[in-house]
């Protein structure tokens, strides 16, 4: 009985949460007069699917995805290792002030993105760094650092000691242990911190808008504003951009989803 | 796992060697401000290399084929392109403004939008190159007045937008209607319309200015032009009988539900919707109304303008704005940029896409057969939009005021009593 309870209310649960993509769907397959002559939820008169076509030859969709993609595939793994180092040095390398230092970077955490747009942007522009995708890589990095400490610190602090002093008695010194021991052991919060990253670098609009101002260079969330005009939005092709847009996430969830529980309940045990 | 970590590490160092590569043209298109090459004397551009950075709206698509046929006119010149959309241009502006990273040449709206620019000295004065390139035979004179700021003139007239009523003829056929001709005309046609079926009025509240178009003709009847000017220059108490009643009429026209459902939180772009279709009768909307009717797929001979019954028509400007800090070659190129793509050579070319221009003598075709009336309804007479006519923070207060008053929060006397303290801290602020 209960069982059967806990599958009604998640069936519920799943509608609700897959309700809004739904009618994106519906809006991305109709004609603009469809769209607009008939309520939002209701099927298309005639199913549209060369808006997809559209949506992706005139919105340029390819070109802003591979730009994404670059940035993406780049920032996510230099920034978890970057992270990773950090966080094995305040878990394994005993110093004095670790804690402090821990908080200090998650500090960054409470930093809000807008105050910071002015002081970066004289950065990137001083160091040559604005429009280019090792500017704004460096930046997403430093805002994604915090979290990824937290998440992968720990994790690491669940790993127990002993198999550092065993693989020490082996003769594995400590960037041995961090390649041998650590990373491999750490594929669960690794896995959840890829796919949180991928998502947050994907998605990410504030930043790329200001720090990229070359249309070819631009990012799937900015370029899917071209659909968006000063006095008119162009729903459909915008709502089939959206859903093509989203494609790489789900699939980078679903190669990593079978570590996902594993890895963040490392992170809330520390 | 050390072979999967060592393939992992080569792609990475890979792909970032590939992306420092491909950043091609990184750090000259934001704050551009200099050009290659001697010194230059004025309109001499043309024989360094120098490049100009241009932002502009998205979807003013138009320019990638005007500026393509500029470099080719002019192969010293390069042009670099940023599109963005309307909140992500103005926040990029403020951030560059900040940072002093502005680009060559921006896309701006007039008044106290583009003022701020102006006022803080990071626009070039273009009085003396208006005046020797006879601007006033080439740009709509009220277009050159709404770019300019404290005598200067700081910007180069790009669109010149009237705003006013659209109707759906096919609703006006229904219900027996033609074109109002007096205000009790008018109010007496929006019950009509109520008691037929339809929604009077397409106007969505969510971002304030859309019913901010029906607020400034109610006042604009209420108060006449004289006082409706006193009270957009702060010259004026809005404490006023007449801003009294302009709300009084935004609560009844609530009441009345002459509004689509929920509008205080509905978007414009949704509440139009119901006006393509012909569910809505009537809308106050821009020259560019048009062009959208036609991307809806709709007919743009289903609707017709008229003028709101008060004399003036609601106006407003957009320009190109040129950074003040360029060195002398690069101001020629931008001048010469600013001045080719706003040319009667260029507008006529792309009249289509190119939105309401604020040059002179322009051809319009049948696509956008309610541009002209438009801008002779404002030819006889214009007052500056409300938003770009009063500071930004009073703007923000009028927006609270007409959805406060409509959800009944606010009464129309508070409503006003309001209006006249943020007036009043505003010039208190500014002038101490």
């Amino acid at each position: 009985m209960i069982g059967m309870l806990r599958y009604a209310l998640l069936t519920i649960l799943a509608v609700v949460f897959l309700i809004p993509i739904v009618f994106i769907a519906f809006t991305s397959l109709k004609s603009n007069a469809d769209l607009l002559t008939n309520p939002f939820y209701a099927l298309p008169e005639k199913f549209e699917w060369g808006n997809y076509a559209k949506a992706w030859e005139q919105g340029r969709l390819s070109m802003y995805m591979k730009n994404t993609a670059l940035i993406a595939f780049i920032k996510v793994p230099l920034g978890i290792l970057i992270e990773a180092f950090a966080a094995y040095a305040l878990t394994r390398m005993v110093f004095k002030g670790s804690n402090l230092m821990f908080a200090f970077f998650l500090v960054g955490m409470m930093v809000p993105m807008q105050a910071t747009l002015v002081p970066l942007n004289i950065f990137l522009n001083n160091t040559g760094l604005v429009n280019t995708y090792p500017g704004i890589i460096l930046v997403y990095i430093g805002f994604g650092v915090p979290f990824g400490i937290l998440i992968l610190r720990g994790f690491f602090r669940t790993i127990p000691k002993e198999i550092d002093e065993a693989a020490l008695i082996d003769g594995c010194g400590d960037v041995g242990k961090f390649f041998r021991i650590i990373l491999p052991l750490s594929m669960p919060a690794i896995a959840t911190l890829f796919i949180f990253d991928f998502m947050a670098t994907w998605n990410e609009f504030l930043l790329a808008q200001i720090f990229i101002t070359s249309d070819s260079m631009r990012t799937i969330t900015t370029g899917l504003l071209a659909f968006r005009g000063e006095h008119s939005t162009n729903y459909t092709l915008l709502n089939a951009g959206v859903l093509i847009s989203v494609v790489p996430i789900l699939l980078v969830y679903l190669a990593f989803q079978k570590y996902f529980v594993s890895g963040l309940a490392g992170s809330v045990k520390g | 796992m050390k072979k999967w970590m060592s393939v992992w590490l080569s792609i990475l160092i890979a792909t970032a060697i590939v992306a420092g590569c491909s950043s091609g043209n990184g750090g000259s298109s934001n704050g551009n401000v200099s050009s290659n090459g001697g010194q230059q004397g004025a309109g001499e551009a043309a024989a360094e290399n120098v490049t100009v950075s241009l932002w502009i709206l998205n979807d003013h698509a138009w320019i990638d084929g005007a500026v393509e046929d500029f470099k080719q006119e002019n192969p010293n010149i390069n042009v670099e392109v940023s599109k963005y959309g309307v909140d992500p241009l103005k926040e990029a502006l403020k951030v560059a403004a900040n940072s002093k990273t502005l680009p060559n040449m921006w896309f701006t709206w007039g008044g106290s939008l583009g003022s701020f620019y102006a006022e803080n000295g990071l626009t070039a004065d273009l009085t003396q190159i208006a005046a020797d390139h006879n601007w006033s035979e080439i740009y709509n004179q009220a277009a050159i007045d709404m770019s300019t700021y404290d005598g200067k003139v700081s910007g180069i007239p790009y669109h010149l937008n009237a705003v006013d009523m659209w109707y759906s003829k096919q609703v006006y056929e229904e219900l027996n209607l033609s074109a109002p001709a007096t205000f009790e005309e008018f109010e007496a046609q929006l019950q009509t319309i109520k008691d037929g079926g339809f929604i009077p009025l397409a106007l969505g509240g969510k971002n304030g200015w859309h019913i901010m178009r029906l607020t400034e003709q109610l006042l604009e009847h209420f108060a006449g032009p004289e006082l409706h000017d006193q009270l957009n220059s702060l010259s004026a108490s809005w404490n006023d009988p007449a801003v009294v009643q302009t709300f009084e009429k935004i609560k009844e026209y609530t009441d009345k539900e002459y509004f689509p459902k929920g509008h205080v939180a509905l978007d414009q772009a949704e509440a139009i919707n119901t006006f393509y279709p012909g569910q809505a009768a009537l809308t106050i909307e821009g020259t560019w109304l048009d062009r959208s009717i036609n991307t809806g797929g709709f007919s743009t001979d289903d609707y017709n303008v008229f003028k709101f019954p008060t004399e003036r028509v609601s106006v407003f400007a957009e320009m190109f704005q040129i950074n003040g800090a360029l060195d002398q070659a690069a101001m020629d190129a931008t001048v010469k940029l600013g001045e080719y793509i706003t040319s009667l050579e260029v507008v006529n070319k792309y009249i289509d896409t190119y939105g309401t221009p604020a040059t002179l003598n322009v051809t319009f075709t049948d696509n956008t057969p309610h541009v002209k009336p438009l801008l002779d309804m404002a030819t006889n007479g214009g007052f500056l939009i409300t938003d770009q006519a009063l500071p930004q923070e009073v703007v923000q207060k009028l927006f609270e005021a007409q959805d406060k008053v409509a959800l009944g929060e606010w009464t129309p006397q508070q409503a006003a009593e309001e209006m006249d303290k943020a007036v009043n801290d505003y010039k208190s602020k500014n002038n101490g």
